[in-house]
């Protein structure tokens, strides 16, 4: 764990010291994900969404090349966070398609990583109008709000 | 008899109003996301209507404030409205873990881009802890640092509650730190990791005999702490919680809890003789402060303070989401079986 939290702490860079303090998610992903085995999906179909603790499920609907489909689980950030920037169930809905990078969990079941997540027309997925966010939060552009 | 059914009826209380939360909570995702937020306006702090200061509502973590004051801002208590807007614009501009790592490694880390983390306003007090007055916490006694197994000051981190140390923390479940299993979150409750800190909410209902904290980190499974209020002793030492057992009594305005009786210290203290005691007083109808002191003579050569100001917002955000916690069938089996992993490709 001390080295995962070295490669850890250099991925999330300047964020953490900016923050002046060494923290971490509640589990180092590379622990479950591997880095070896990255999944870009285009147009996948979401068909379940679970905004549950601690991370939120997207299942989605992955088209193969001999035209069947994988149903792959896609981890998320918590919904605490989301609810606190507004974001509800009916953010995201059954049917609505969906881009996914990520990384596929290390026991090679068909889950994964939400690393990024947009809509097929590249807007960000869950991106919180200004002003949806919780009390005195910043606001990042592009992240919270739309890029100036 | 009247004191005797006191503390299953208020945890029945307890129990009802969380229901009632969480219904309410689900309700109002059938909704559409309410716009632009604002806070109450202030008022003063109320008074429950057997007139105690009224602690009720959910408090939020509002401010980012390390736990300890860094060498830059040695002796310096606060920062100047200039340096607070600096950082805040360094913020904004920070596209944090937007930013892709072209080492692979390092980007399955990052895990979510920015948007599922929370990135609070600098504050303008430098540390949590406020005594010591150099903002850092005490040296470890001579016997913490053999007990712990090194020196200087501080002791260890704030752990993770499982069993196991940094080389075996993935082997089996029980070694995992409580997290990840969904045992919920652990004591004191501080909002030390600022990625996730705008999760760090507590929601505190109460009564004339006692009162319950609901804690919410962000994502770990919730916690319920009960307060008993009624002049009871504290449970016999041999009774350990992983919340301690917490009494208060109102001084003023200020309602002071008690908490002993922990399976773990914090950061390594002796779980005998080590003692929380907060300070929970309403400075106004929109702010909450909490004092903590931390002691335990056989840790730290003097007991040391954090103050963590905490805030409400507008009734529509006055939920805390449901933390029923199910990582247990996902996360963490997956993080078993990629650790396994690991080590065949390593005897390999």
């Amino acid at each position: 764990m001390g080295i995962k939290f070295t490669v850890g702490a250099a991925a999330a860079g300047i964020a953490i010291l900016l923050s002046q303090a060494p923290v971490w998610a509640h589990h180092a992903f590379a622990a479950e994900f591997d880095a070896n085995k990255p999944v870009d999906f285009k147009n996948a179909t979401v068909t379940r969404v679970q905004l549950i603790n601690p991370h939120s499920w997207i299942y989605v609907d992955v088209k193969q090349p001999d035209g069947t489909s994988e149903n792959w689980a896609i981890e998320a950030g918590s919904p605490n966070i989301l609810l606190r920037r507004g974001i509800t169930k009916d953010t995201l809905k059954v049917g609505q398609k969906l881009n996914v990078v990520g990384y596929q969990s290390k026991d090679g079941s068909h889950r994964a990583n939400g690393r990024d997540l947009t809509l097929p027309d590249g807007t960000k997925l869950f991106l919180g109008g200004s002003g949806d966010g919780a009390p005195y939060e910043v606001q990042r552009p592009g992240i919270d709000t739309e890029k100036k | 008899m009247r004191q005797r059914y006191l503390a299953p009826l208020g945890a029945l209380a307890l129990v009802a109003v969380f229901v009632s939360l969480a219904a309410v909570s689900m309700r109002s995702q059938t909704k559409a996301a309410p716009k632009a937020p604002g806070l109450p306006k202030p008022g003063p702090a109320p008074r429950t209507a057997w007139g105690e200061p009224d602690l009720q509502g959910t408090w939020f973590v509002m401010e980012n404030v390390p736990l300890e004051r860094s060498a830059a801002n040695a002796n310096k208590e606060f920062l100047t409205d200039a340096e607070v807007a600096a950082a805040d614009k360094q913020k904004a501009d920070d596209p944090g873990r937007n930013a892709r790592s072209a080492n692979s490694a390092q980007d399955v880390n990052g895990a979510y881009n920015a948007v599922f983390n929370s990135v609070l306003r600098t504050s303008k007090r430098t540390s949590m802890i406020i005594d010591p007055p150099d903002g850092k916490i005490p040296p470890l006694t001579a016997e913490a640092q053999q007990r712990q197994g090194r020196g200087g000051r501080g002791g260890l981190g704030a752990g993770g509650g499982g069993r196991g140390n940094a080389a075996s923390v993935n082997d089996n479940p029980e070694t995992v730190a409580q997290s990840p299993r969904c045992l919920g979150v652990q004591m004191p409750f501080l909002a030390t990791n600022p990625l996730f800190a705008q999760g760090t909410v507590m929601q505190i209902v109460q009564g004339p005999k006692s009162m319950g904290i609901y804690m919410e980190d962000d994502h770990a499974g919730g916690g319920n702490r009960v307060i008993f209020m009624d002049g009871r002793p504290h449970a016999p030492s041999t009774i350990k919680n992983v919340l301690g057992d917490s009494r208060g009594k109102w001084e003023g305005n200020t309602l002071i809890v008690e908490t002993t009786n922990f399976v773990q210290g914090y950061r390594g203290a002796n779980p005998d003789t080590y003692k929380m005691t907060e300070k929970f007083t309403r400075i106004d109808s929109n702010n909450l402060r909490r004092d903590i002191t931390f002691e335990d003579p056989k840790t730290w050569t003097r007991p040391w303070t954090v103050r963590i100001e905490m805030g409400k917002t507008d009734d529509s955000r006055h939920m805390i989401f449901d933390s029923a916690c199910h990582e247990g069938n996902y996360g963490l089996t997956g993080i078993l079986v990629g650790a396994r992993r690991e080590e065949q490709a390593a005897k390999k």
